[in-house]
């Protein structure tokens, strides 16, 4: 057996070579890309770790949000709850007020046309007061004389303003005078003679005969109409029934 | 047959013999750079198959040297790896027509224990300190001085001699039997030679990773208050 030194270093340095080169050349740069891999596996982890905490964080957000857009809502729909109450109790205040108004305009209405029936059934009333009063009056009034109604014409006459009489019944316009029935000569001068006398002048007289006069006479003539007779005061008392009446 | 024990220089370089296992190592190691220079080219952050391999192998290597050390692997990784990778590359030469494998020969074994031997002291030294380092051979007592350096001295030669002895007598069987009986009769053998020269490797490597770790950890356990008390 001979051991051959030379080889022995050698092959030590052979080694020691082969290990500096295998060290330089495959472990470290293995050891550099498994490092790298885990360190990008890291960086990976803690992004997603960040995404996932910035997401969980979006999530809240978006709850919180949430949260106040619904607070927001009820808010609002409870300021619209309590503003349509407001709204609704003005509405129904304003109708019942509208409603009470109508209804004092209804009743007042009312009440103008009950009245305004009544003051109409007290004129017809009136009327036909009136109208039973002429028929009546008719009988007994042909039968009365005119005579019975000169002085009060005479009085009438009296109490017209001067000028009134002057110009009344004269010969440029003479005066019609209307009797309840067809006068009788005797009749017609006494007339003209009450009614000159009251003129103090010459009275131009057109005597006329109407039935609807019930009695008495109408002396008309310019400016001035002298009612003596029933109608007349049938008409009187009727116009202050009515006005009576209302 | 040549003797295992005698080599024959091939050629000579001034006054250096240079013999077929400097020669096969040479080629082994180009063949190991060349490889290496070749995957550093395409190493990837998302690795292909060839990538995938080497970081088993190493990632497989950290995970020994972790068991075994106790502690980080990187400052062993280089050393642990190469001498596994080497051995097992070297053992498995000899399956090629023509080449003996540079295990088979002594001086090549006794250089990889002398790399282990060297390393033992340079990380036991660095862990423990000059005086720390010595002191672990006074354990358990000083009494135990004298065995503590014989068995420095015996694990490596019996690194070298279990190396030597199984890669040597591998290559001798193989040769017997095709000097005997042909030539496909050694392939079982030649099948078994691969499956010893991995065991080999991977022995040697370990038993490399364990003299190592010895010498960290046996300053570290001498130091600490629970191994005293014990």
């Amino acid at each position: 057996m001979r051991i051959d030194w030379w080889t022995i270093g050698l092959q030590t340095i052979n080694l020691v070579v082969l290990l500096w080169l295998l060290g330089r050349f495959f472990f470290r740069p293995m050891a550099k890309v498994v490092a790298d891999r885990q360190a990008a596996a890291n960086a990976l982890l803690d992004d997603a770790k960040a995404v996932q905490d910035k997401a969980a964080q979006a999530i809240r957000e978006a709850e919180d949000e949430r949260d106040r857009t619904i607070a927001a809502r009820d808010a609002a729909l409870d300021a619209a709850r309590k503003e349509a109450e407001g709204q609704r109790a003005k509405l129904v205040e304003a109708a019942h007020a509208e409603a009470q108004r109508q209804r004092g305009d209804a009743e007042a209405a009312i009440a103008h046309a009950r009245g305004q029936a009544e003051a109409q059934m007290a004129r017809h009333a009136n009327e036909l007061a009136a109208d039973m009063a002429a028929r009546l009056l008719e009988a007994p009034g042909a039968k009365l004389p005119l005579a019975a109604f000169l002085p009060e014409l005479e009085q009438a006459l009296s109490a017209l303003p001067e000028a009134t009489r002057e110009a009344l019944a004269t010969s440029a316009s003479p005066a019609s005078f209307v009797s309840a029935r067809p006068l009788g000569d005797e009749e017609k001068h006494a007339a003209r003679e009450v009614i000159e006398r009251a003129l103090g002048h010459e009275a131009a007289l057109a005597f006329a005969s109407d039935s609807a006069l019930i009695a008495g006479l109408r002396l008309s003539g310019g400016m001035a109409v002298l009612d003596v007779n029933l109608r007349a005061d049938l008409d009187r008392v009727t116009a202050k029934l009515d006005s009576q009446d209302g | 047959m040549n003797s295992p024990l005698v080599v024959e220089a091939l050629f000579h370089i001034g006054p250096v013999p240079i013999t077929q296992p400097v020669v096969a190592t040479w080629v082994i190691m180009a063949v190991m750079v060349l490889g290496a220079l070749l995957l550093k080219r395409r190493l990837k952050q998302r690795p292909g198959k060839v990538q995938v391999v080497a970081e088993l192998i190493t990632g497989a290597l950290d995970d020994q040297i972790r068991d075994v050390v106790q502690s980080d692997p990187a400052p062993y990784r280089v050393l642990i790896g190469t001498i596994f990778l080497f051995v097992l590359i070297a053992n498995w030469s000899g399956a090629l027509p023509g080449v003996e494998p540079p295990t088979a020969h002594l001086e090549t074994d006794a250089a990889l224990a002398l790399m282990v031997f060297a390393a033992t002291l340079y990380h036991g030294v660095r862990s423990n300190g000059l005086v720390g380092y010595l002191k672990t051979f006074a354990e358990p007592t000083w009494v135990m001085i004298p065995l503590n350096l014989v068995e420095q001295i015996t694990r490596t030669f019996s690194l070298i001699i279990r190396l030597f002895g199984n890669v040597m007598s591998g290559v001798f069987v193989i040769g017997i039997m095709l000097s005997l009986a042909g030539l496909l009769v050694p392939i079982p053998l030649m099948a078994l030679d691969l499956l010893t020269g991995a065991v080999q490797a991977y022995i040697f490597a370990i038993l490399g990773c364990v003299f190592i770790g010895a010498a960290v950890s046996e300053g570290r356990d001498a130091g600490s208050p629970e191994r005293s008390a014990s």
